[in-house]
């Protein structure tokens, strides 16, 4: 099974990845259980900074769709076909959407909406 | 003194072999892909112009030539002012510097290689990179009978060198013997980890020729690993039982092996050369 990334493409390269990897799961390319290449393999086969691939890695097992087992390496997860079709970044896009459009409706101003998002977000990171 | 002409006798073969027949064979599996696989068809395999090319063959066939001319010289010194040692000195010194000059002409073309691959990279204009989503694992290309020969070989050098310390020889090197060999097969397992999942070198590299490369690398490496053991231990126990006169022989059959083994690495068989087209037909 052969991945393709594009540098010049305006998707980015561990998102480019992410959707490949997930592609080869739905089209049964890769299945659950297989090993998949590591970290540093892969980002030297598609010459790219080991922390795009790592970062790329961490989103699909966040995901559950690849599981990593310490020295073993990193496999497919049994889910991943199921896990694949979840779009998290669709999920939040509507949720907000939705939540946004409420708060609107109660007459919240954008930029009162802006403040707020960002003292809930500097909340949670600090 | 027979063991004299045995000597020079063996040091002939590693002057012809190493400096004439092992060079014109690689000069002419080159001159067979110059031909067959022209620049006027094959311009991604010629970063450079290809008189380059020609100016660089041409470079390492003066450079073994001379290696020639003073291998018949150390044996034309040998054969009309015979003594003990080779020029006076110290046959194994002359062996060890002599394969030395020997392989400075390989060794000039593998830099050269890495540089013309770096140039190959750098004229190679394509915005998209492949990978193939498979693990490449040590026991995917050699037989994890060979690993465990070369480890056993290894362990039992450690205790030989344990075991033949104890005789107090004033020549033995005692554990220098083993952080030497450790280094070497160190050195050999960094090479082996680089070949499995470094950087390629050759930017328009098909995976399968990749893998066959990888394959004979790896497989070449760990015989060196064995063979480079085997060799120490069998000289300290040719030195331990005073066969010294056998010791120039052993080197030098040992130095034509390893050429030998390191020549296996310049197979043009089952290469894909139709990624070097300008339109290739196989990506």
């Amino acid at each position: 099974m052969e991945i393709t990334i594009d540098i010049d493409d305006s998707v980015p390269l561990f998102a480019q990845l992410i959707g490949q990897i997930k592609q080869a799961v739905l089209c049964d390319e890769i299945c659950p259980g297989d090993a998949l290449p590591s970290i540093r393999q892969l980002a030297n086969d598609l010459e790219l900074n080991n922390k795009t691939v790592a970062k790329a890695y961490r989103l699909l097992e966040r995901d559950s769709v690849i599981q990593t087992k310490g020295y073993r390496g990193t496999f497919v997860h049994p889910d991943a076909k199921a896990n694949s079709t979840v779009d998290l970044n669709a999920w939040v896009v509507t949720k907000l959407g939705e939540t946004i459009g409420a708060f609107r409706e109660s007459g919240v101003t954008d930029s009162e909406i802006r403040i707020a998002f960002g003292d809930v977000m500097n909340r949670r990171s600090s | 003194m027979r063991e004299q002409m045995i000597f020079y006798f063996v040091f002939l073969s590693q002057v012809l072999l190493i400096s004439s027949y092992l060079p014109r064979a690689i000069l002419s599996r080159v001159r067979y892909v110059v031909e067959t696989y022209p620049p006027s068809k094959y311009p991604k395999l010629y970063p450079v112009p290809i008189e380059a090319v020609e100016k660089a063959q041409r470079n390492y066939k003066n450079m073994n030539l001379f290696a020639l001319l003073v291998g018949f010289v150390l044996l034309f010194i040998g054969a009309y002012s015979p003594t003990e040692e080779m020029l006076n000195w110290d046959s194994i010194s002359v062996i060890t510097i002599y394969f030395l000059v020997q392989h400075s002409p390989m060794m000039i073309a593998a830099t050269s290689g890495f540089t013309y691959f770096n140039l190959m990279r750098r004229a190679d204009s394509r915005t998209t990179r492949k990978a193939e989503l498979h693990p490449r694992r040590l026991f995917y290309f050699v037989s994890p009978v060979i690993i465990g020969v070369a480890i056993f070989v290894y362990v039992a050098f450690v205790s030989f060198i344990i075991y033949v310390r104890q005789f107090d020889f004033s020549w033995f090197g005692g554990y220098w013997n083993i952080f030497g060999i450790t280094a070497l097969n160190l050195l050999l397992v960094g090479i082996i980890v680089q070949n499995l999942y470094g950087k390629k070198k050759d930017p328009y590299q098909t995976y399968e020729d990749r893998v066959r490369h990888i394959e004979l690398t790896v497989n070449i490496l760990v015989f060196s690993s064995i063979m480079g053991t085997v060799y120490v231990a069998i000289a300290i126990g040719l030195h331990a039982l005073d066969f010294q006169d056998l010791m120039p022989i052993s080197l030098s059959l040992y130095m034509q092996l390893v050429a030998i083994i390191g020549f296996r690495a310049f197979r043009i068989d089952g290469i894909n050369f139709e990624v070097y087209k300008e339109t290739p037909a196989v990506a």
